[in-house]
């Protein structure tokens, strides 16, 4: 802000709107009028670009990492509040799969032969009827 | 580069697949990415406090704000060039005003109220030093004789100094085009010798 700030600012519209509208020779010419080489700002920008679609790639992997940690936290979360031992579990499934058919749902546990289920699976669906009963009430 | 509009209506907003599809189109268009260096050089002319920020650096910065939908296109409203020279401008505005302010952002202060709960935004509030109202006053003079300079060298040039002084007084260029009575070809002819003082007006400084 070294001079009247809005004569600048309107002056730097006055460039910019030139660089944006004029015709392509008269740009061309304004280059060489002030000693620029076309191809070098062309590079800048072809590298601003690059760098842009990397940058903006890298930040989704991490939003998208960050979202997995937090989700598999939640449902690690979700399991350490489950009963411990298979007994307590089967206990809980079955009243969780009264309570949803109390509801109107019809989960769809047909034909598993749930007392051969592995634990990490059984807590799996433990997590899972818990939020579709508590989705209903 | 409206052929590269990803969306319908007047206030709609483009998609990000929209945005990288005019990406590309600028990538493959020598002459619109050579603009947008100049342009990004531009700016940062008009803003010395920005001298450690590169052409690169903000044309990065506008495009990677744009993907993000930070900065919002409407390509009903504005090509993408003319976006993204727009977001340039503001980016560049915006970190001069906090360096001007001695702050890193120009994000407002949260604090907590009396119940403790509540939040309220409090404007920065800049403290300038005797030291930087020193510098300020002697870059305020340097710029008014930089700027006296550059009207000596307009009274040079009849022409670019009618433009000029239109628009000085607010009309936009295709009002002064018409007011000066003067052809396409023409009128673009003395408004590259103006843009070529203004470049040289903001080199200087």
């Amino acid at each position: 802000m070294t001079m009247n700030s809005r004569t600048a600012d309107r002056l730097l519209d006055s460039a910019l709107d030139f660089i944006e509208h004029a015709p392509n020779d008269e740009f061309l010419a304004f280059l060489a009028d002030t000693g620029r080489d076309r191809e070098t700002l062309s590079q800048v920008a072809g590298s601003a670009i690059a760098s842009a679609l990397k940058r903006h790639g890298e930040q989704k992997r991490l939003a998208a990492k960050a979202q997995f940690l937090e989700s598999k936290a939640a449902y690690e979360r979700r399991r350490m509040e489950l009963p411990k031992t298979i007994a307590e579990k089967m206990v809980l499934l079955t009243r969780l799969l009264a309570d949803s058919a109390a509801a109107g749902m019809r989960p769809s546990l047909a034909h598993r032969d749930l007392s051969s289920v592995p634990e990490e699976e059984l807590d799996s669906i433990l997590i899972q009827l818990i939020e579709l009963t508590s989705r209903k009430r | 580069m409206r052929e590269e509009e990803g969306a319908a209506g007047e206030n709609d907003v483009a998609s990000e697949e929209a945005v990288r599809g005019a990406m590309a189109g600028l990538d493959r268009d020598n002459d619109a990415r050579a603009k947008l260096a100049l342009a990004a050089e531009l700016i940062l002319q008009r803003h010395p406090r920005l001298a450690h920020i590169s052409p690169r650096d903000l044309v990065q910065e506008a495009l990677l704000r744009t993907l993000q939908a930070r900065r919002k296109w409407r390509p009903a409203q504005i090509g993408f060039l003319g976006h993204v020279i727009g977001a340039m401008r503001s980016i560049a505005s915006a970190a001069t005003k906090s360096a001007t302010r001695g702050t890193v952002q120009a994000e407002p202060l949260e604090v907590i109220t009396d119940d403790g709960e509540a939040r309220e935004a409090v404007p920065l509030e800049s403290t300038p030093s005797v030291e930087d109202t020193l510098i300020a006053t002697e870059e305020r003079a340097i710029g008014e004789a930089r700027l006296d300079a550059f009207h000596q060298e307009l009274t040079k040039d009849k022409e670019a100094m009618a433009i000029y002084e239109r628009l000085c007084e607010g009309m936009p260029k295709r009002d002064i085009r018409a007011a000066l009575g003067m052809s396409d070809r023409e009128f673009w002819t003395v408004d590259r010798r103006l843009s070529r003082l203004i470049d040289r007006l903001f080199k200087a400084d």
